[in-house]
C-alpha cells in the first residue's frame, strides 16, 4: 500500500472520522502556511489568529459534506494556499480601511525585526547568528508585498511558478519577474552576509 | 559569449528552481561552468536563497494554535460521523443497536425460557437430557427470529460441549438440525467478531500505519526537509500487534458472553470451555514486548495508535506516561499536543 498518503486520502480520511489523518494534513502545511501568514500580516498574533482559522475552514468543510468548498477538481494544496492568501488580503484591506480612518496607525505593530535577539545567551557565534537571522528576517520584510508573496510561495510553499500565476492572479513572466526582483533586493540586502559564499564560489570557480 | 551570458542569466531563474527543461538545463550549465561572470551571478543566488530558507525553516508554528486547530478537528468528529453510517463496518453498527442491556436482556430472557421450560416440564427435559440427540419437534422451524435463539439455546445447551466445537466446523451429520438453530443464533455473532476484527480494526490499521509515519515525522516535513525515513518501522510493529488484539480479544469476550447468555446451563454441564478466544481485552498496559531499549518506542506507537483509534482517554494516560518517563525525547513537544488534544477531545465526548 501506499506509504504516503496523498492529501486528498488524507482528507477523505478524516471525512471518515480520523482525527490522525488531518492531524497529518496539518503537519505537512501548517508551516509553510505559518511562515506566509506570519510575513504576510506582519503580527504574530493576527498571524496566529489566520493560521487556525485556515484549518477550521478545512475542518467546516469537511462536515458540511452536504455542500463542501473544496469539491476535489483543484488540488487540495491549491485550496489551502487560496483560503491563507484571501484570509490575507481580506485583513490587509480591512487594515488599510482601519488605518484610513485612525490616524494611531502602526502603534500596535510589532515588526518581526523588532524583536531583539536577547545578548546573555552565550556564544558570540549565537548572537551572531541570530543578528544574521534577524537581517535577514528585515530584508524579506522590506520585499513588496507582491514580491514577498512570490518570493514565499516559491520557497516555502515551494510551489512551481505556474502554480503561483494561477494563485495571485498574475501571469507567469509576471510572477517571475516579481521573483527576480525578489531576489535582487535580497541579494543586495544580504551581501555581506552572501558575500563570503559568493566569493568564495567565485574563487573556486576560477581555480577549476 | 554576450548573448550566451544575457541567455544564461534570462534562464538563471529557472535554473535555480528547477524549471528547466533537461536540454535546457543542459546548456545553461554547459555555458555557466566555463563563464566565471555567470558562476559568480549564479552562486550568489544561491547563497541568497539558501540564507532566507535557512532563516524562514527556522520559524515554527505557535502550538498553541496547533492544539486549537486539532481540538476543533477533534470536535468536529462525531459530526463527520453521523452522516456516514454506511462506512461504518457491521460490526460497529451491531455495537451500536446491541448494547450491552440489549445483550444482558436477551440473556435474562433466555435463561427464563430455558429454566421454566426445565422446571415446567422436567421429565421431557430430563428424556431429550439423556437422548440428547432427540430433535426437538416443538422447535418451529419458523419461529419468530427474536425467540428461536433463546429457544434453540436449550438443546444446544445440552449438547453441551459438542455444539460449543461446532460453532467452529461445518454442520455434523445427524446433530446437523439439532445444531442448526444454535450455529443459526451463533453465526451472526462470531460473525460480528471476526468482522470486528476485519471490518473495523484492520482497514483502520492500514490507514493508521500510513499515518503514523506523517505524523511520527516532524511537523511540516514537507517543507525544507527530506522525507521522513522509516527507520523505526520494524520495532513498532510489536506494539501494533500488542494494541489491536485487546480489541479483537473485545469483540471475543463480547461473543463470549452472549454464548454465555444464550446457554447459561452449558456451563454446568459442559466441562470447562476451551479457550477458544484470544486473551481477555485486559485494559492492558504496554505490552512491553520488545527489547528495553526500544520501551519508549512501543509505548508512543501505543500511544499513537491509541490516538488514532480516538481513544482519548487511554491515549491520554498514555502520553502522560511517556512524558513522565522520558519528558526530554525530542517528540515530547507533539506529546503534549496530543495529550492536550486528547483531553479536550475526550471532555467533549463525554458531554
Amino acid at each position: 500500500m501506499d506509504r504516503h498518503p496523498s492529501d486528498e486520502q488524507l482528507l477523505a480520511a478524516y471525512r471518515a472520522g480520523q482525527v490522525a489523518a488531518f492531524e497529518a494534513l496539518l503537519g505537512r502545511y501548517e508551516k509553510p502556511i505559518w511562515i506566509y501568514l506570519r510575513r504576510f500580516v506582519r503580527r504574530d498574533e493576527v498571524a496566529e489568529d489566520l493560521l487556525q482559522e485556515v484549518f477550521l475552514r478545512v475542518v467546516r468543510d469537511a462536515q458540511d459534506a452536504a455542500a463542501p468548498a473544496w469539491k476535489g477538481q483543484a488540488k487540495f494544496s491549491t485550496w489551502l494556499y487560496t483560503i491563507a492568501r484571501n484570509l490575507c488580503v481580506d485583513r490587509a484591506r480591512r487594515e488599510a480601511l482601519r488605518k484610513a480612518d485612525s490616524l494611531d496607525a502602526g502603534s500596535g505593530e510589532i515588526a518581526l525585526h523588532d524583536r531583539v535577539p536577547s545578548p546573555d545567551r552565550g556564544a558570540d557565534a549565537v548572537v551572531a547568528g541570530r543578528q544574521a537571522a534577524a537581517r535577514i528576517d528585515r530584508a524579506i520584510a522590506a520585499l513588496p508585498d507582491d514580491q514577498r508573496e512570490v518570493f514565499l510561495m516559491r520557497e516555502v510553499m515551494e510551489l512551481p511558478f505556474a502554480e503561483i500565476a494561477v494563485l495571485v492572479g498574475a501571469t507567469e513572466p509576471t510572477v517571475k519577474s516579481r521573483m527576480r526582483y525578489a531576489l535582487e533586493k535580497l541579494r543586495a540586502a544580504l551581501a555581506d552576509l552572501a558575500g563570503d559564499g559568493s566569493a568564495g564560489a567565485a574563487q573556486s570557480g576560477g581555480t577549476r | 559569449m554576450a548573448t550566451d551570458c544575457e541567455q544564461t542569466r534570462s534562464l538563471m531563474l529557472e535554473l535555480l528552481y528547477g524549471e528547466l527543461s533537461a536540454t535546457a538545463r543542459a546548456e545553461v550549465q554547459a555555458h555557466v561552468s566555463g563563464c566565471p561572470g555567470c558562476q559568480t551571478e549564479l552562486a550568489a543566488l544561491e547563497s541568497t536563497r539558501s540564507l532566507a530558507r535557512q532563516t524562514l525553516a527556522a520559524d515554527a508554528p505557535p502550538a498553541r494554535a496547533h492544539a486549537a486547530i486539532m481540538r476543533a478537528a477533534a470536535a468536529a468528529v462525531p459530526v463527520l460521523r453521523t452522516p456516514a453510517p454506511a462506512r461504518l463496518s457491521l460490526w460497529s453498527r451491531l455495537k451500536g443497536k446491541w448494547t450491552l442491556p440489549t445483550l444482558a436482556t436477551v440473556g435474562a430472557v433466555a435463561v427464563f425460557l430455558l429454566a421454566s421450560r426445565i422446571f415446567l416440564e422436567p421429565e421431557k427435559t430430563y428424556e431429550r437430557g439423556r437422548q440428547g440427540l432427540a430433535p426437538p419437534a416443538e422447535a418451529p422451524a419458523t419461529a419468530p427470529a427474536a425467540l428461536a435463539p433463546a429457544q434453540a439455546s436449550q438443546p444446544a445447551a445440552q449438547a453441551g460441549a459438542r455444539a460449543k466445537h461446532e460453532a467452529l466446523e461445518p454442520a455434523v451429520e445427524s446433530n446437523a438440525h439439532l445444531a442448526a438453530p444454535a450455529r443459526a443464533h451463533r453465526h451472526p455473532v462470531a460473525a460480528t467478531a471476526s468482522s470486528g476484527k476485519g471490518g473495523l480494526a484492520a482497514p483502520r490499521r492500514s490507514m493508521d500505519d500510513l499515518l503514523d509515519d506523517e505524523v511520527r515525522s516532524a511537523p511540516a516535513a514537507r517543507a525544507f526537509s527530506p522525507p521522513p525515513a522509516p527507520a523505526d518501522k520494524p520495532e513498532r510493529k510489536p506494539a501494533k500487534k500488542g494494541f489491536v488484539d485487546p480489541f479483537g480479544g473485545l469483540g471475543a469476550a463480547e461473543s463470549e458472553r452472549d454464548r454465555a447468555g444464550g446457554a447459561p446451563a452449558a456451563k454446568a454441564e459442559a466441562p470447562p470451555a476451551p479457550v477458544m478466544a484470544s486473551p481477555p481485552p485486559a485494559a492492558a498496559p504496554a505490552p512491553a514486548r520488545s527489547a528495553p531499549a526500544s520501551r519508549h518506542e512501543t509505548l508512543a506507537a501505543r500511544a499513537d495508535r491509541l490516538f488514532a483509534e480516538q481513544r482519548w482517554v487511554e491515549a491520554a494516560a498514555a502520553y502522560r506516561d511517556l512524558l513522565r518517563s522520558d519528558p526530554g525525547n525530542p517528540a515530547a513537544a507533539q506529546w503534549r499536543q496530543r495529550l492536550d488534544t486528547c483531553r479536550s477531545a475526550g471532555s467533549i465526548e463525554a458531554k
